[in-house]
């Protein structure tokens, strides 16, 4: 029962689909089924907030590190979202709140990375080996060419940037994606089989 | 809501991440990544409930008595069973069922895309660069071939000529990282200098 029902699930779903997209067949099935995959997946959507929940709340019983934070972790999660379901997304109030919270704090996440990126360049770009002056020499074409001040250096920048993104760059991640489309359907088969039961870990 | 005090909180969370690189991990910055964590995990559920959840609820199953719905509604809810570790087993229903159309999907789906991708690969050898981007591919395949040992000349000639292709590639990669993240940074400081501090001009 634990381990034959979800595999039955699973073996019945992949191949009614599987049948019904190869030959044809009942597009008002498979359209259903996808529907029902949309909106399984959708009432999943609380289970980060109920571990989140669980985490925190512990955190502040134990007196743990930070606890402070995580009263107000909760605090800004229930309230925002009781304001979200309340108002709906569109609402000025939670718009203006997004736009002050998120949007900024999102945008400078990112930016932060490029600190990082620096030192992460000066170890990755040392000439130690043929294949690292490759890297650097690859890198440094495509920054000149991208910036401003590339073109003013050498007009050729822009041009060999073109050609290294269309021609070396595009091949090899097209190879990449061929390695990577195989793998999947491998998985898929053993998967559709029962060789694979990714699922049976769940509740362990 | 005032557009200054926007200004002045969006000016103060941007601050507040920066004191991680500029000083250490300190108060101020734990505080700006609680708040972004609790904002995107509400916001991601808010926009569930009312993309998703609430249509099929309120119009689907109540206005129109659809009552097939309420199975994806009970596998979903399944998943909650985690929690309770005495039938947490259950919460592998709905894994099966998400696995198996997933892989489902990956073998009846896929397959028209991999196919225009292969026929998109292997152009006309009528131009210098149509050949190199055959060659690449080629060679990057040959590259990520780990079924039998690579002994012959030729092969490893393949192989060293992929891993060439694949390091041309990820440099061009990382400095279009770099690139972007720099554009974001100096978003960032354009914000603090002209929208906050007004001290340079648009």
């Amino acid at each position: 029962m634990k381990k034959t029902l979800p595999f039955a699930l699973a073996f019945v779903s992949a191949l009614t689909i599987t049948i019904c997209v190869f030959f044809d067949l009942a597009p008002a099935l498979v359209e259903e089924i996808d529907k029902w995959f949309i909106l399984s997946t959708a009432f999943v959507c609380c289970i980060g907030l109920v571990n989140l929940t669980k985490v925190h709340t512990r955190n502040i019983q134990r007196r743990g590190r930070d606890w402070d934070l995580s009263i107000v972790l909760l605090a800004i999660t229930f309230g925002y979202l009781l304001l979200g379901v309340v108002t709906g997304p569109t609402a000025p109030l939670y718009a203006w709140i997004f736009d002050s919270t998120a949007v900024p704090l999102g945008a400078t996440f990112y930016s932060v990375l490029s600190f990082y990126i620096v030192s992460a360049a000066y170890r990755a770009f040392r000439v130690k080996s043929r294949d690292a002056a490759i890297l650097l020499i690859s890198g440094i074409i495509v920054l000149l060419g991208n910036a401003p001040i590339g073109e003013v250096i050498y007009p050729g920048f822009g041009t060999a940037t073109k050609w290294i993104m269309d021609i070396a760059n595009t091949s090899a991640m097209r190879a990449v994606i061929f390695g990577a489309t195989i793998g999947s359907f491998i998985t898929a088969i053993r998967v559709f089989l029962g060789i694979d039961r990714p699922y049976t870990a769940t509740g362990e | 809501m005032s557009a200054t005090l926007q200004t002045w909180l969006s000016a103060f969370f941007t601050i507040a991440i920066y004191t991680l690189v500029l000083y250490k991990d300190n108060k101020v910055f734990r505080f700006a990544e609680t708040v972004m964590i609790g904002i995107t995990a509400a916001n991601g559920i808010v926009l569930t409930y009312h993309n998703y959840i609430k249509p099929v609820v309120a119009v689907d199953i109540i206005q129109n008595h659809k009552y097939l719905q309420l199975i994806p509604i009970v596998l979903g809810l399944m998943m909650y069973t985690r929690f309770v570790k005495p039938i947490a087993w259950v919460s592998r229903i709905p894994m099966g069922f998400w696995v198996g159309v997933g892989a489902a999907y990956i073998l009846v789906r896929n397959p028209g895309v991999f196919i225009s991708q292969i026929t998109a690969s292997f152009l006309a050898l009528n131009k210098l660069n149509n050949l190199i981007f055959v060659v690449g591919v080629i060679a990057v395949v040959v590259y990520f071939y780990f079924t039998v040992p690579i002994k012959s000349a030729p092969m490893k000639g393949a192989t060293t000529l992929g891993k060439a292709f694949l390091l041309v590639s990820f440099g061009a990669t990382f400095a279009s990282t770099v690139m972007s993240r720099i554009s974001l940074l100096l978003g960032r400081l354009q914000f603090l200098l002209q929208d906050w501090l007004r001290i340079a001009k648009v």
